[in-house]
């Protein structure tokens, strides 16, 4: 039971019973996230305190994303413990087939478990999406063996259109994972997944990305049938999960004991 | 020659246009060596999906300009050989010069070892073609500038780029005096390229004036605008 929840279980009085199935749930909650230390500026420094606050937290989370010039070591350091998740051709895409190739190549030598790709937006703005399929379906063909592959889209810069066109190019390649945005500012909303889930039902595990700040969003993504997101709040919004559960359950006994 | 021809040849002359948004299509890279032609711009930079493109369009087109391209662009976080072998595709889709950026955190974690690394590697790799190298002065003191112009003095790079220029990486953009100080320790060594968005042509003037060889920027229409 980690420390912080134990002390306000105990603070407020609350049954035995109740604190091992939040404990369940809380690392049931904490496993759908991706956290990391990302970004052009990250150091070795950034990634140990990233590493740290991770063990220390105690839970598993879905994966550790990070730079290729960080993933050794970050693996390393987790010693295994968590999956270790390179982004490929961020943020932008347009890299050639063969540079994804390339590194995804060194991502799956040196034992990451997971990557996303950008995908060619420049196809999707020019409508070219047999050119996505093949793109999807070659990396796929590759690595999809190897690494789970998401296939990212920048859906907050997509017309619904284009979305749609693209998940079915994504599907046609054999991608069976999208993630929808990369960060950097682009953040997905609720609106994007709703998209892709209205029309594609359950055939895609999407995974919302960017922006995702509150438990409040989370719980939005739940309902439609989200089960992994990317969000470098992880951590704070679990702190929300856990404070609104303990809460919640505090309020129900002080009704029933009125 | 009219003096307004001078005026575009002059400050067209500097400028390394840069096409690398992720909204650029084909249309907006033929349109960019057309632009080029008509006033004088001698290179033009691209993502590397649209080298094969560029350079096919400038043969029909008989187009002389240089088609730059880009490495490791715009997050610099990868190891030296995965940057060789851009490098290599891109030679082999007929880039005549590479902008590499470099490995930031590696560098700031002082790992000077991979960093001359992945220099040599870039200089080795090229194959004799123009160098370009991106740092992220507005993150570095004045000893880390110092350290890594002489590093890539040293092996053989021809430009220092001031940034990526990628506002999404939320980099403090180079200042006037990142741009000075760079300079004092490039002049007479090896050339120094300006990656920014330029609002005007007297800013390409200052930027000249001051000493920079050479301006990257998206902004040329906005330039030919102004010069109009």
């Amino acid at each position: 039971m980690l420390k912080s929840m134990e002390k306000k279980i105990y603070a407020e009085g609350l049954e035995k019973e109740f604190s091992n199935n939040l404990e369940r749930d809380v690392y049931n909650f904490a496993s759908m996230f991706h956290w990391g230390v990302l970004g052009i500026e990250k150091t070795y420094e950034d990634l140990r305190r990233g590493v740290e606050k991770v063990i220390e937290s105690g839970f598993k989370i879905q994966a550790f994303n990070t730079e290729m010039t960080l993933a050794k070591v970050a693996k390393q350091m987790l010693g295994g413990k968590q999956r270790i998740h390179i982004p490929i051709s961020y943020p932008l895409g347009n890299m050639t087939i063969k540079k994804k190739l390339i590194d995804l190549e060194y991502a799956a030598r040196i034992g990451s478990d997971e990557s996303c790709i950008v995908l060619n937006h420049s196809y999707i703005f020019s409508k070219k999406y047999r050119e996505i399929e093949k793109e999807v379906q070659l990396l796929n063909d590759e690595f999809g063996n190897i690494m789970d592959l998401a296939f990212v889209l920048n859906s907050s810069i997509l017309s619904d259109n284009e979305i749609i066109d693209s998940c079915m190019a994504i599907g046609n390649g054999g991608g069976v994972r999208i993630k929808l945005n990369c960060g950097y500012g682009w953040g997905v909303s609720p609106e994007e997944v709703r998209l892709v889930k209205r029309i594609f039902g359950s055939q895609f595990d999407v995974h919302p990305s960017g922006n995702i700040r509150t438990l409040e969003q989370v719980e939005e993504y739940l309902k439609l049938g989200v089960i992994v997101l990317h969000s470098l709040s992880a951590f704070d919004i679990i702190d929300q999960y856990i404070n609104k559960r303990i809460s919640e359950k505090a309020n129900e006994e002080i009704g029933a004991t009125q | 020659m009219s003096s307004t021809k001078i005026a575009y040849q002059e400050i067209m002359s500097i400028i390394d246009y840069a096409c690398v948004s992720f909204k650029t299509n084909e249309t907006d890279i033929e349109l960019a060596a057309l632009v080029a032609e008509k006033y004088g711009v001698k290179t033009i930079l691209v993502n590397p999906i649209y080298v094969s493109l560029l350079k096919k369009f400038c043969r029909e087109k008989d187009i002389d300009i240089s088609v730059a391209s880009t490495v490791a662009y715009p997050i610099g976080a990868y190891p030296p050989e995965i940057k060789r072998k851009e490098i290599d595709e891109l030679i082999r889709k007929g880039a005549d010069e590479i902008y590499m950026l470099m490995a930031v955190g590696l560098f700031l974690d002082r790992n000077y070892l991979q960093i001359e690394e992945e220099m040599n590697v870039m200089v080795d790799a090229s194959k004799g073609r123009t160098t370009k190298y991106i740092i992220e002065a507005g993150l570095l003191d004045e000893s880390q500038k110092e350290r890594i112009c002489n590093m890539a003095f040293k092996a053989g790079i021809d430009y220092i780029v001031t940034s990526a220029n990628f506002a999404r990486n939320k980099i403090q953009e180079p200042s006037l005096s990142d741009i000075e100080a760079l300079l004092r320790k490039t002049t007479g060594k090896m050339g120094l390229v300006h990656f920014c968005d330029i609002r005007s042509k007297e800013q390409v003037e200052e930027l000249k004036k001051i000493g920079v060889s050479r301006i990257c920027t998206e902004s040329v229409l906005k330039i030919l605008a102004n010069l109009a």
